[in-house]
């Protein structure tokens, strides 16, 4: 049985700043692949190329160097319309800010990514109250984000990630703002998600969660990968 | 994106900040106030000025020229080039054969100040009036609006009198003091002087002054009737080979005040007729025209009385199509039409400042905007919105300031028009003038187009903001606060 394709795929990816004279290697030569339904944590020290990596992963920025492919499109010489259909149809975000739009209420913000992609207003209201439904939060379908708990804004912000059916999910920190409670409920969201067949990658600072989450865990440090467990080839 | 989630969202931004955009709109909304202001005066005036054109005897006349009238906006409708056709009697007499016409016969084309002789302690003093145009009419000519136009004395008898007469308006008497205003023009505390009334008597018989100067060769008699001392030596005449001296006389021709008549609905209200009989007026014609461009034994022009204003267009047609230049009262306000357009031009143009003022506020509204939502414009970035999505969210919240600022604009400048029209009002019936003048008048076209000006500019406004909107990085966008 020959392994599947991988649903993302990475070969010596770089990317540099140049900050006056001076480079800097954000991501330095990365290469993985990461399996479609795979749980994937990511952890490092401050300044190790976390974000970088899901920003790239996520098509909000272009490499400088190697090859970025996910679910077989080519993201690193993509132009920027390309890109922002590519985060229409593909990806779903979670940020540690929950980043919700202040004016809009839970269910509009849930409903947004639809709005971009084109979906119709009557399909749009289905799905969004669906997804709210199964973030527990639709009796809040008319709040604004003003008037939620934190915890609550980022069910929100999970429905909202999760609205379009997208290929992978990343969350940045999603717990980093949050009381214990409501990230064990964040956590348990992700998980359910994750049995759904959700591919998720999840960046985190906590390697607990981690490893608690998460069916495999790399490690970055100043850009490089510098451990990955389970290796690939071990079950998941 | 759908056009109706773009109209939603971008509105519902605009109405986030909800001081800043009610600021914004007032800006566009005094600006497009301004402009339907201005040009809607500019329409009020023009309005006003060609209803003055709106007269029976202007309506019911043609007047041929013996060249062809210039299209040319430029020359406003003065004939251009040499004449063309002589226009004599034999002209007269086929144009009073055309179907539809009540009469013709030359134009005597003479304006002058007119200049009333009294004789005060046994020597004649000239009294001198407004401008009137001499006009010579044979029996034929002296219509029946003419005639019921009559407030004392009456129309000479025969084509030519043995002596020389003039029928002259009434209000010009009253403004030279001579005799009492007409009914509904009389200040307060005088009796106005109806038809028939004997305080008109007194103006009966009085001499009307013509003087003109006439360029003659020397050694040659002038005509009879000259008086006085030739002025110093005029320039001679160039095409003549041999050196001609010629002197300037002149020459005074004096007119009996025979009828007064009311010349409200008649001729011109700033140079209105004095009627004198036609070969009379012809003379005058002949002094002052003498080096004008006359086709030899012809005259200057033909005045066509059309029997009612129906048939003006159809005479003019037919005499246009026998190569004759003609001109109609629709030529005048043509013209008047134009001259309006560039003062409507000119009021909008100046009224404009007001929206160029607006365009920077809305653009800064519009920065200030990115500004306080550059995470926001991250996010709808990560979402899956597109770099046009974005642009198109700013774009159309700017023209919806322009839209609400442009309607509310609109109204409120014909209000204002409509206010100031009361208040004129006001002063002008209360100065005997007439009844509902709308000095201010909005139409359906200045209010589309003053609205439609302001979305322009509000739209302008919102280009560059919303371009530098949509050019933002994702990543930066999310990271700032
Ligand atoms: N726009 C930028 N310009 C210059 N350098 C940058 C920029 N973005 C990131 N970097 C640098 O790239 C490196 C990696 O940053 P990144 O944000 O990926 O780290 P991280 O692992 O997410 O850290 P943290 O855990 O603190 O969020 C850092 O040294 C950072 O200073
Ligand atoms: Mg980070």
């Amino acid at each position: 049985m020959t392994p599947p394709e991988p649903i993302v795929s990475l070969r010596d990816l770089t990317r540099r700043y140049v900050m006056g004279n001076q480079p800097i290697a954000a991501l330095d030569g990365l290469t993985l692949d990461i399996p479609a339904g795979q749980f994937l944590g990511i952890v490092g020290r401050s300044g190790s190329g976390k974000s970088t990596l899901l920003n790239l992963l996520g098509g909000l920025d272009s490499p400088t160097g190697g090859t970025i492919r996910v679910g077989g499109m080519d993201l690193a010489g993509a132009g920027s319309d390309t890109l922002a259909q590519y985060r229409s149809r593909k990806v779903g975000f979670i940020f540690q800010q929950f980043n919700l739009v202040p004016s809009m209420t839970a269910l509009q913000n849930v409903a947004l990514p639809l709005v971009f992609a084109g979906v119709p207003h009557a399909e749009r209201r289905t799905r969004a109250l669906e997804l709210l439904g199964r973030v527990g939060l639709a009796a809040r379908s008319g709040h604004r984000p003003a008037e939620l708990s934190g915890g609550e804004q980022q069910r929100v912000a999970i429905a909202r990630a999760l609205v379009n059916s997208p290929a992978i999910l990343l969350a940045d920190e999603p717990t980093g703002n949050l009381d214990s409670t409501s990230a064990a409920a964040i956590a348990d969201l992700l998980r359910q998600a994750h049995r759904a067949g959700q591919t998720i990658i999840l960046v985190t600072h906590d390697r607990a969660m981690a490893e608690s989450l998460c069916s495999r865990t790399v490690e970055l440090r100043d850009g490089r990968l510098i451990a990955d467990s389970p290796a690939p080839g071990s079950a998941a | 994106m759908r056009l109706a989630d773009l109209f939603r969202i971008a509105l519902g931004n605009l109405l986030r900040q909800k001081l800043q955009a009610v600021l914004t709109v007032m800006g566009v909304l005094v600006g497009t106030a301004a402009i339907v202001l201005m040009v809607s005066l500019g329409v009020g005036l023009q309005k006003q000025t060609i209803e003055l054109f709106n007269e029976v005897d202007f309506l019911t006349t043609v007047r041929v020229l013996p060249q062809k009238r210039s299209k040319s906006l430029m020359t406003f409708g003065r004939p251009l080039g040499p004449a063309t056709r002589k226009l004599d009697d034999t002209v007269i007499a086929e144009i009073r054969a055309l179907p539809g016409v009540l009469t013709a016969y030359p134009a005597v084309n003479v304006f002058t100040r007119l200049t009333i002789e009294r004789t005060v302690e046994g020597k004649k003093k000239p009294l001198i009036g407004g401008s009137v145009e001499y006009v010579g009419l044979p029996q034929a000519g002296i219509v029946p609006l003419y005639r019921n136009a009559l407030v004392a004395g009456g129309f000479w008898d025969g084509e030519t009198p043995a002596e020389r007469c003039i029928v002259v308006p009434a209000d010009l008497l009253a403004e030279m003091n001579l005799a009492p205003p007409l009914p509904g023009k009389e200040a307060p505390g005088e009796t106005p002087a109806g038809r028939g009334d004997p305080r008109w008597n007194a103006v009966l018989g009085m001499e009307v002054r013509f003087q003109t100067e006439v360029t003659v060769a020397t050694g040659k008699e002038p005509a009879e009737g000259e008086e006085e001392a030739p002025d110093p030596p005029a320039a001679s005449d160039e095409d003549d080979g041999e050196m001609e001296k010629t002197v300037t006389k002149k020459v005074i021709r004096r007119f009996r005040i025979v009828g007064i008549y009311d010349s409200t609905d008649i001729g011109m209200p700033w140079a209105p007729a004095v009627f004198v009989p036609l070969e009379q007026g012809l003379e005058l014609a002949r002094m002052r025209t003498a080096r004008q461009n006359w086709v030899e034994g012809g005259y200057q022009a033909i005045v066509v009385k059309a029997r009612d204003a129906s048939q003006t267009e159809g005479i003019r047609r037919a005499l246009d199509a026998q190569g004759y230049g003609t001109l109609t009262v629709q030529d005048i306000v043509q013209v008047i039409g134009s001259v309006f357009d560039v003062l409507k031009a000119v009021l909008g143009a100046v009224a404009s400042i007001g929206l160029f003022v607006a365009f920077f506020g809305i653009a800064n509204t519009m920065l200030m905007a990115i500004l306080e939502r550059t995470r926001e414009i991250g996010v709808m970035k990560a979402l899956g919105a597109r770099n046009a999505h974005v642009r198109r969210l700013f774009v159309v919240e700017a023209a919806a300031i322009g839209v609400l600022g442009g309607t509310a604009g609109v109204v409120t400048g014909w209000g204002l028009g409509a206010a100031f029209n009361r208040i004129a009002r006001g002063i002008v019936a209360g100065q005997g003038g007439p009844e509902n003048i709308s000095l201010f008048s909005v139409t359906p076209a200045l209010a589309l187009a003053a609205a439609g000006f302001a979305v322009l500019v509000a739209i302008a406004a919102g280009l560059y903001p919303a371009w530098r909107a949509a050019r933002l990085h994702p990543v930066d966008a999310l990271r700032s606060l």
